[in-house]
């Protein structure tokens, strides 16, 4: 057969049917050789195929008399009963997710003190009593088998005191030298507590690098604002008083910051209970059909990256219709655009028709610029305090892509001799053309805390568990400033979770 | 030319016929009966890690079912009481008792009992106490004479039927309030009349639709 195939060249055009075949791997040349594939033959093999139908036969036909016999269940009461737990009925406890820089208030319902369902806090102003899709599923986080359980150096287990032992001895290197290369790599945050604990490292080691990154972020979104207003600010939108919405990729039902809040807010500006109440009227333009899409009363179908001339052609569109959008005239002469003419023009007409009372919202996805215009067009169209509102971020930690990249630039040039990784799996999450990868290893010391043992912990020193939100204390607010606590509900099931607050 | 078969291989088919049914009905009848709850189940007494008597502690001192399963009548499940509970009395009762050592030990070294499960509905049927017993069925009707068992067992199937029989028609059990956990309780002449009473006025109704038990 081998014979065959390698001289087939000779009577025609050689075809292959794998790329082992291709490659002309020895494996491949092995395999051609045998008369049988590995796993086929009876003998040799330890558990032969026989052996197994007998064993599997003679269990399917034991399996069925097993059933005659009442399986033995066991009652394990408490030793010393709790107070206000009644086995059977669940307690419900509230406390607040953290999902990146949102805060999500949660009331978790316990049995026998083991939390089994997170729902939202009707009290809490930012969940107003619904959760969203990853609310609902980090209860499944929390029971993960695959969590990490325990301290690792360099995949070994450890105690957390030996991590500790080494920890005290490294940092004592940096505290004459100020924190000169030492950096942290964080996940953004928007807790106080982290926020005056980072304000405490800065103040040991003022010299040490501070990054933080977040693969799905506001960043665009934010520097966006400050392309346009010259300052940092978050915008929080009230789709409840929008009577025209225009999304321009933006997923702002299940994907986008406060999702929970737009959608209870979409919903309200939808909602028609007496004769004289009216709908909002919704427009996305998106390049993939999601939620928001679904919800649309007109889509527009386009590309990602033409959303933005998308954007330009409605800011001139706008501008001609005698409602000028600033910034307008670095777009260049309007002469004509290729989307539907129809589409575009009666949504300008239905945006200035509502002006003050419509709403065009961007997507994380779509750069900085389209934010800007899009905040251009809010404010030509008198929407701002009104259906948007922006709010300075205050101590919330932000992803930055360009600290990111300087961190693996000092990095790459030895300049980091310790690196702190806080949350999150960058070896995965970054940019590949960064080269985080080769770029981690250049670092003498890496500590890493996660909830998985993850790529990142793969190419660290030390990997520290961590513990779930429902497993600690904390705090977060929310853009408008709502503090909410972070109750713990459980001891950390695995003894070695910490906790990102430390010391506890 | 001489028969083959001789005359009374006529009378094969029928017979043949008959062993089959016979058999068939017999398999059918065997499982009906013995695989059901009625034989499998009840009189189910196993041992349990403490000979606790229910017949000295419920029957003869006459103890109430609810000092010790406390959650009857508010949550789903009774439940089994904590070691804390026993050690109420037997820090002073019998402290010594050869057959309290278990106990003790759950005790000293706080590793909670395993007692072994008597009554039990499958997981795909809904069963709540609190509803039952707030409803004035008395703990007798499903568990038995408990003040008369040394050792516990199954008194009732715990079958759909068992279940149904009593959803359908439940006058029969209601109890005047106060004798819940009466263990001696008979019905008394007029007890349609109050039961029917009592029904109409609590409007008890008991559900006899799938959704009623299987959630």
């Amino acid at each position: 057969m081998s014979k065959e195939l390698t001289n087939m060249s000779s009577t025609g055009k050689e075809y292959w049917r794998s790329l082992e075949q291709l490659a002309k791997t020895p494996e491949f040349e092995a395999f051609l050789h045998r008369e049988f594939p590995e796993g086929t033959a009876e003998g040799g093999a330890t558990f032969s195929r026989r052996n197994f139908l007998t064993l599997m036969g003679a269990s399917l036909a034991l399996a069925g008399l097993t059933s005659c016999r009442r399986p033995v269940e066991k009652i394990i009461p408490y030793v010393i009963a709790p107070e206000e737990i009644i086995p059977g009925i669940p307690l419900y406890y509230a406390t607040s997710m953290p999902f990146g820089t949102e805060a999500i208030g949660l009331v978790v319902e316990n049995h026998e003190g083991r939390p089994t369902k997170l729902e939202g806090n009707p009290k809490h102003p930012h969940s107003l009593g619904k959760a969203n899709t990853f609310a609902q599923a980090a209860i499944l986080d929390l029971y993960d088998p695959d969590r990490s359980q325990s301290v690792l150096y360099r995949g070994a287990e450890k105690s957390w005191s030996e991590f500790l032992t080494a920890w005290k001895a490294l940092i004592k290197e940096y505290e004459s030298s100020d924190g000169e290369g030492l950096a942290i790599l964080s996940e953004s945050f928007a807790s106080p507590t982290l926020a005056r604990l980072k304000k405490a490292f800065r103040q040991r080691f003022p010299k040490a690098r501070w990054a933080t990154y977040e693969p799905v972020s506001d960043e665009n979104i934010l520097s966006g604002v400050n392309i346009a207003v010259g300052e940092i600010c978050h915008p929080v939108y009230h789709f409840e008083e929008a009577r025209v919405i225009l999304s321009l990729d933006s997923d702002f039902l299940q994907l986008e910051h406060d999702n929970i809040r737009n959608a209870a807010g979409f919903a309200d500006g939808r909602r028609v209970i007496t004769q004289d109440d009216e709908m909002n009227r919704l427009y996305v333009v998106e390049s993939a059909m999601t939620i928001t899409g679904g919800m649309a009363d007109h889509r527009y179908r386009l590309q990602s990256r033409r959303i933005g001339a998308f954007t330009a052609a409605l800011a001139l569109e706008l501008t001609t219709r005698d409602v000028p959008v600033s910034g307008v005239e670095a777009l260049g002469a309007y002469t004509h655009h290729p989307f539907d003419e129809k589409w575009l023009g009666a949504l300008a007409d239905d945006l200035i028709r509502n002006a003050g009372r419509s709403l065009v919202v961007a997507g994380r996805r779509q750069p900085a610029e389209v934010h800007a215009l899009a905040l251009a067009i809010n404010s030509a169209l008198n929407n701002i305090n009104r259906t948007v509102e922006y709010y300075p971020p205050g101590d919330i930690e932000m992803s930055r892509q360009e600290d990111l990249i300087a961190l693996v630039q000092a990095a790459n040039s030895g300049d980091v001799t310790s690196l702190v990784i806080l949350g999150g799996n960058p070896v995965y999450n970054t940019p590949v053309d960064l080269a985080f990868k080769e770029a981690i290893d250049k670092i003498t010391h890496t500590v890493h805390l996660s909830t998985h043992v993850d790529e990142t912990s793969r190419h660290v020193e030390w990997h520290i568990p961590e513990a779930h939100f429902l497993e600690c204390w904390g705090d977060v607010h929310t853009p408008e400033g709502t503090l909410s606590i972070i109750q713990p509900q459980i001891e950390p099931l695995f003894g070695g979770a910490k906790r990102k607050y430390w010391p506890p | 030319m001489a028969q083959i078969f001789p005359e009374w291989t006529n009378k094969l088919p029928p017979i043949v016929a008959g062993i089959v049914i016979l058999v068939l009905v017999g398999t059918v009848g065997f499982f009906w009966y013995y695989g059901s709850p009625y034989y499998t189940d009840v009189g189910y007494r196993p041992e349990q890690p403490v000979p606790y008597s229910h017949k000295l502690h419920a029957g003869d001192l006459g103890l109430d079912c609810r000092y010790c399963h406390t959650g009857v009548e508010v949550s789903p499940v009774a439940g089994v009481p904590p070691t804390q509970t026993c050690m109420n009395c037997h820090v002073m009762v019998k402290p010594e008792s050869e057959k309290l050592k278990a106990i003790r030990k759950s005790w000293e070294t706080g590793e909670p009992m395993e007692w072994i499960r008597i009554h039990k509905v499958p997981d795909y049927a809904y069963f709540d106490h609190s509803i039952h017993i707030n409803s004035q069925i008395g703990c007798s009707s499903c568990h038995g004479r408990i003040d008369r068992m040394e050792v516990v067992s199954l008194a009732e199937p715990l079958s759909m039927k068992w279940c149904l029989n009593c959803h359908r028609n439940p006058a029969p059990y209601i109890r005047p309030p106060g004798n819940v956990t009466n263990m001696r309780w008979v019905p008394s002449k007029d007890q349609l009349a109050f039961a029917n009473r009592f029904i109409s006025e609590k409007k008890i109704d008991p559900p006899t639709d799938c959704t009623g038990c299987h959630r």
